[in-house]
């Protein structure tokens, strides 16, 4: 057990250095890196953009106003960001799998994914972090005075944050470790990965009951996102139900993490 | 016939990843599906500007169908690539325009999309009720759709053609094609129609070309088309035409002289 | 104390079982790729693993670091399993694949062992002992801050040597290292493995194509075909077996009379040499055993054949070598 844990210490050290150097190198080029994140926030606005018209028209959907819905879409947004800059490389699983890579990774003193996350991490894809953070704001700010949201709520706020980050992490690592299967993971990526991401940047309460049992239970990505909104932006639910958020967050990474050992388990008796 | 056979060949490479799409289609469908409860849920079930609530769901399942002719098409049709290995020079070589040749090539996979990916949606969105058929009732609508949807095909395709030719001039970013998706599904009104936006911003976006590949089309199905959306989608798709020719043109010389 | 140990060491393979089988109708076929499969490494060996591509060398390299886990049989490296201690193996050992890089592809070479560093635990002071030495003898300081990307082919395979050698590895596999590198690089590298070997003692594993590595490296030679072995010992000894199959190309003025190829009487090849005419009608290349036929005698008697005008010695293939134990 102490041997695991300074296993895993070690590891993270070596992650958090290689972050380090990532972030070295391409500051190293400030304005193409400035332009890059630019362009995604102009990006990901444009998308925000078409909701708040679509909110200003209507009114509300499903009971949530405006700035609701930006404050759930930037949660979902700056969560998932998260994965897009550390996840980068689970994300793009296939080219492990397709070329044979993955031997390199087995031959390092740490666990495989960790071994495998630590190869790079995307700095320029930020902008969608950013962004989100910035819609949080942005809505909090709006929000505050009328709800009487307090530091509690804020650090409330950033817990869902963390929440969100762990499920979407969890996800892209159990949507890699079915790589081990299926070799490619790109077609699976739009309906495990991008369609959920998409579905849950607004209330969980528009949709059909078995949508939302999928979301609160096989995938649980309304506790990274519906779930801890709901609580903060005072629609029912104490804030208590966080609690509940950071335990699924945690049993979500345990199960995906054991999806992953099983598939290197598989890599390795078959090679392929 | 040289341009059909070229569009059938382009169309019979993509048959042997048919179900690697397949799968891809349960995503889009999945987005089709997630717009359109968002869409229920905001109408509350009244009506929004011109549009009835089913109206609105009608407009996003029309959308989806229509962006795999427009807008989810090959990036730069290849061109960028014919320019990095300088194949182009051989592509510009041969006997047959280069312009036409590529867009025939296009087509085929248009064709390949509209069978495999708007097929399986229009199945689906029929199914759940909110795929508008009745309102191409009429020959005269039969007509004005098929024409609708042939300009813009057509301007999906030269939007493509022209953003490769230019790669003769600029380099490319990594965030280049997807910037441009997000401006062309905002610029485009794809999850929310151009006609309930601000008099101002409406107005503005209607004569950029974006209208032309979702916006446009969708509402001549939908049976709410403008006289201004009409004249900007033609004129645009000229436009880009002679543009995209004039470009070629150009590019050509550059070989001559350049030598690639 | 051997420090490395195959036991009947086996691996079966099934093929065209998927989980969403694309061809349906083929059964799963079991491919054996390595069987019953012993030997012994000690400690300080050079080790050369041949056999022809698909002969299961680089199964056993991968059972051997941990990549792959035996479908039976037993191997273990430094005392430990590869399967079981794979992490605390991975601490112990140094691989390196000539096809695949494992350094930081956007990242300055120097980061890279920064961050082997940390993820091999490495002491600072051992740190700062061995990179002096490593930069010293592969010359790394010239491109130390270049991105691993923009490095050439020579450059980078000296970078991931360093990389593999960081933390004092007891074994050093290497996977084709030579492969795609020009002669001048291919020399430099042999040169350093060899002092590696000498000075620090470092067990080295290496599979190759390439006979001039085995020939000027190698200790020992292992071959392996269909996954067992055929052949173990020195150089010397493989000579014995095999003879040292020699190639040269000579190129006359005229056409020449192949009927007058002496020594055998007319006849076109005699036993020590095989002689076919290439197409342009004036080349003739020869194959022959240096051992027993060296190729000034070789020379002489094409000589009968007509007026020589050019000729150069080819490579000594290692299929040709492998060859022989089919």
């Amino acid at each position: 057990m102490r041997e695991a844990l300074k296993a895993a210490g070690d590891g993270c050290r070596t992650y958090g250095i290689v972050a380090a150097s990532s972030l070295r190198s391409r500051a190293a080029y400030t304005w193409n890196f400035t332009l890059s994140l630019f362009f995604q926030m102009l990006m990901y606005s444009a998308d925000v953009a078409a909701l708040l018209l679509m909110v200003r028209t209507a009114g509300a959907i499903g009971g949530w106003g405006t700035y609701d819905i930006l404050f759930l879409s930037g949660l979902v947004l700056a969560s998932s960001g998260v994965y897009r800059v550390f996840g980068s490389e689970l994300h793009n699983f296939d080219k492990y799998l397709v070329h044979g890579e993955f031997d390199g990774v087995l031959i390092r003193p740490a666990h495989t994914l960790l071994t495998v996350a630590a190869r790079s991490i995307d700095v320029e894809q930020g902008g969608a972090f950013l962004e989100g953070v910035v819609l949080m704001v942005l809505a909090w700010r709006h929000l505050a005075p009328d709800l009487g949201l307090g530091v509690v709520d804020a650090l409330c706020a950033a817990l869902a944050v963390a929440c969100g980050a762990v499920i979407w992490f969890a996800v892209v690592t159990a949507t890699a470790a079915l790589g081990f299967w299926t070799t490619r993971i790109d077609d699976l990526q739009p309906v495990l990965l991008y369609g959920p991401e998409t579905a849950v940047s607004y209330p969980l309460s528009i949709y059909p009951k078995a949508v939302r049992w999928i979301f609160q239970t096989i995938l649980p990505v309304a506790f990274g996102s519906y779930v801890p909104a709901a609580a903060i932006l005072r629609k029912g639910p104490p804030l208590s139900d966080l609690g509940w958020c950071a335990a699924v967050a945690a049993a979500s990474f345990v199960a995906a993490l054991g999806l992953w050992n099983l598939g290197v388990r598989r890599y390795t008796s078959t090679g392929s | 016939m040289l341009y059909l056979a070229l569009a059938q060949a382009s169309m019979r490479k993509n048959m042997a990843y048919a179900w690697a799409h397949m799968a891809n289609n349960v995503g889009s469908a999945l987005f089709g599906v997630i717009y359109i409860m968002l869409w229920r849920a905001a109408a509350h079930g009244r009506p929004l500007g011109a549009f009835s609530p089913r109206d609105l769901e009608s407009y996003i399942a029309v959308g989806q169908v229509v962006l795999w002719l427009t807008t989810f098409l090959p990036p730069y049709l290849g061109i960028d690539r014919h320019i990095r290995t300088g194949q182009i020079a051989l592509e510009f070589a041969r006997p047959v325009g280069y312009m036409p040749r590529v867009l025939a090539a296009a087509a085929g996979e248009v064709a390949y999309n509209a069978v495999f990916r708007c097929l399986p949606l229009l199945a689906m969105f029929t199914l759940m009720g909110v795929f508008p058929w009745e309102r191409v009732a009429s020959p005269g609508r039969a007509a004005a759709v098929a024409a609708a949807f042939t300009m813009a095909a057509a301007m999906g395709l030269l939007v493509q053609y022209l953003v490769g030719i230019a790669g003769f001039w600029t380099t490319e970013s990594r965030w280049a094609r997807r910037l441009y998706f997000a401006l062309a599904m905002f610029c485009g009104g794809q999850l929310f129609p151009l006609q309930l936006m601000p008099a101002g911003l409406r107005d503005a976006l209607t004569w950029l070309p974006f209208q032309a590949m979702i916006s446009f089309p969708v509402s001549v199905w939908l049976g709410v088309d403008t006289l201004p959306a009409w004249t900007s989608a033609a004129l645009w798709a000229l436009g880009l035409a002679w543009i995209s020719a004039r470009l070629t043109r150009k590019a050509a010389r550059r070989l001559e002289v350049q030598g690639g | 104390m051997a420090i490395i140990e195959a036991e009947r060491l086996r691996k079966v393979f099934t093929r065209g079982q998927r989980l969403f089988g694309r061809k349906r109708s083929d059964a799963p076929v079991n491919v054996e790729a390595v069987r019953d499969l012993s030997f012994r490494i000690e400690p300080g060996e050079f080790v050369g693993f041949l056999g022809p591509n698909g002969a299961g060398k680089s199964t056993t390299i991968k059972m051997m670091t941990g990549i792959l886990h035996p479908t039976s049989g037993r191997v273990t490296v430094d005392g430990l399993s590869p399967q079981a201690d794979r992490v605390r193996l991975a601490l112990r050992i140094g691989v390196v694949f000539g096809q695949r890089t494992q350094l930081w592809w956007d990242l300055p070479l120097r980061e890279s062992f920064r961050i082997l560093r940390a993820m091999y635990r490495v002491p600072p002071v051992d740190f700062r002992r061995r990179m002096e030495m490593l930069t010293e003898l592969l010359g790394l300081d010239a491109f130390m801050d270049m991105p691993v990307r923009q490095l050439s082919l020579g450059q980078r395979m000296r970078g991931e040597l360093a990389g593999a050698l960081l933390h004092g590895p007891r074994v050093l596999f290497l996977d084709e290292p030579t492969i795609g590198l020009d002669v001048t690089a291919k020399a430099a590298l042999r040169q350093f493995l060899r002092s590696l070997n000498a000075e620090v003692g470092t067990t080295v594993i290496l599979t190759t194509h390439d006979m001039t590595d085995v020939e000027e490296l190698c200790q020992r030679i292992l071959v392996i075909n269909q996954g067992t072995q055929v052949f173990d010992g020195s150089l010397a000894e493989l000579h014995e077996r095999v003879g040292m199959p020699s190639a040269l190309r000579a190129t006359f003025r005229e056409p020449p009379d192949m009927s007058r190829l002496s020594d055998a009487g007319g006849r076109r090849s005699s036993p020590d040499i095989r002689v076919t005419v290439l197409e342009d009608g004036r080349t003739v290349h020869a194959e022959f055993n240096r051992l027993t036929c060296p190729a000034p005698q070789v020379l002489e008697r094409l000589r009968a054949a007509g007026e020589i005008v050019d000729f150069s010695m080819q490579e000594p293939r290692l299929e040709t070598i492998i060859q022989q134990f089919y």
